[in-house]
């Protein structure tokens, strides 16, 4: 019996089953999203909500479940980066739009900033948590650097960012509707700035130029923001 | 092979931009290096649309995929976050709905002023 436990010990904390278990739960969560049809049931939402319990009523150490998880984000970069080819199609929106972009972006680093900052002064919570907080609109790698450098605990990080771009994606397409906005460019633009790369991938199933310019947004409103955060 | 190929080009370019990233005298995510990387040696041409198509077209598909592990992780830091759970989840909430409309109707109210702009300049010149 012991025997068993330390083979079964072995094989959990072996690389593949991090990432069979993040394959398959991902799998349901595509395939509960496109069963459904809405946005709450995100795959990435669904994901997470069915690896956390799995290991923890199994008692599986994070870090044993983060040797094949790791491998998986070591990818971010490289994920990033394609990005700019999702850009790069979108060139004759971005010549077109060029201004309305960047001024959105910038208002968007502003209100994101500031609204986190008074929030948080308002609910007395200390500086730590804070600069862990005050990136959390921008894409994940973006605030785990910014988060670092204001003193932040990425950790906090890495879940607000993902808390919030699950709450952009739910929320912002029903703001849409509530507030009739038919303008495709603004609502990429909106998304791209307020839910990082969860809202990105929802803009894109909202269709091809809100999910370019959600892309581009999230690069450009990155950028400023570390820009920014570099006076803070 | 062709999937091989594409995968090179893509980590080179990433590879480029962590030696970028490593020069540069302040932080800078080098995914975002990457990303003005690859955008720019894609308008100069020196990588082609077809270079990369696949590989990014399935990434792009599945990015939400690449986020899981990292958004697993918040069950680490759920100690910090205890007695503040609240206070968290309502700060994004509010915050993230705000940038969203702050940013939706700048882009749009930029967007009606150009078109008034072009639209004065169109009556001058008739």
């Amino acid at each position: 019996m012991n025997n068993v436990l330390n083979n079964l010990q072995a094989i959990l904390s072996n690389g593949l089953f991090g990432i069979t278990l993040t394959i398959v739960c991902y799998l349901i969560g595509l395939w509960l999203n496109r069963k459904f049809k809405t946005p709450i049931l995100n795959p990435l939402l669904i994901a997470v909500v069915l690896i956390i319990p799995i290991l923890y009523f199994c008692r599986i150490p994070f870090d044993a479940y983060n040797e094949g998880g790791s491998i998986i984000t070591v990818f971010l970069v490289p994920v990033t980066t394609i990005l700019g080819y999702s850009i790069y199609l979108q060139l004759e929106t971005l010549k077109k739009y060029w201004l309305p972009i960047l001024t959105g972006c910038l208002v968007s680093c502003g209100v994101s900033i500031g609204s986190t900052i008074a929030l948080c002064k308002v609910f007395g919570l200390d500086e730590t948590l804070t600069g862990s907080l005050v990136p959390h609109t921008v894409t994940t790698p973006i605030a785990v650097g910014v988060s670092e450098k204001l003193g932040g605990i990425t950790g906090i990080t890495v879940a607000g960012v993902i808390f919030t771009g699950v709450i952009g994606a739910v929320l912002a397409p029903l703001l849409v509707k509530l507030f009739r906005m038919k303008n495709p460019v603004g609502v990429g633009v909106g998304l791209g700035c307020s839910s990082t790369a969860i809202g990105t991938a929802r803009a894109m199933e909202l269709g091809e130029i809100q999910g370019a310019m959600s892309s581009m947004a999230l690069g450009v409103a990155g950028m400023m923001t570390v820009v920014i955060s570099m006076f803070l | 092979m062709k999937i091989l190929i594409q995968l090179a080009i893509i980590f080179s370019v990433c590879l480029a931009a962590e030696c970028i990233a490593a020069v540069l005298p302040f932080t800078f995510p080098s995914g975002v290096i990457g990303m003005i990387l690859l955008f720019l040696l894609l308008l100069l041409k020196f990588i082609k649309r077809r270079h990369i198509e696949d590989v990014s077209q399935f990434v792009l598909k599945n990015i939400s995929f690449f986020y899981i592990p990292t958004a697993v992780s918040i069950m680490e830091s759920v100690g910090y976050l205890q007695g503040y759970m609240w206070q968290f989840a309502l700060i994004c909430i509010v915050s993230a709905l705000l940038t969203f409309l702050a940013t939706a109707y700048t882009v749009i109210g930029v967007m009606k002023l150009q078109e008034k702009i072009t639209a004065k300049k169109g009556d001058k010149n008739e």
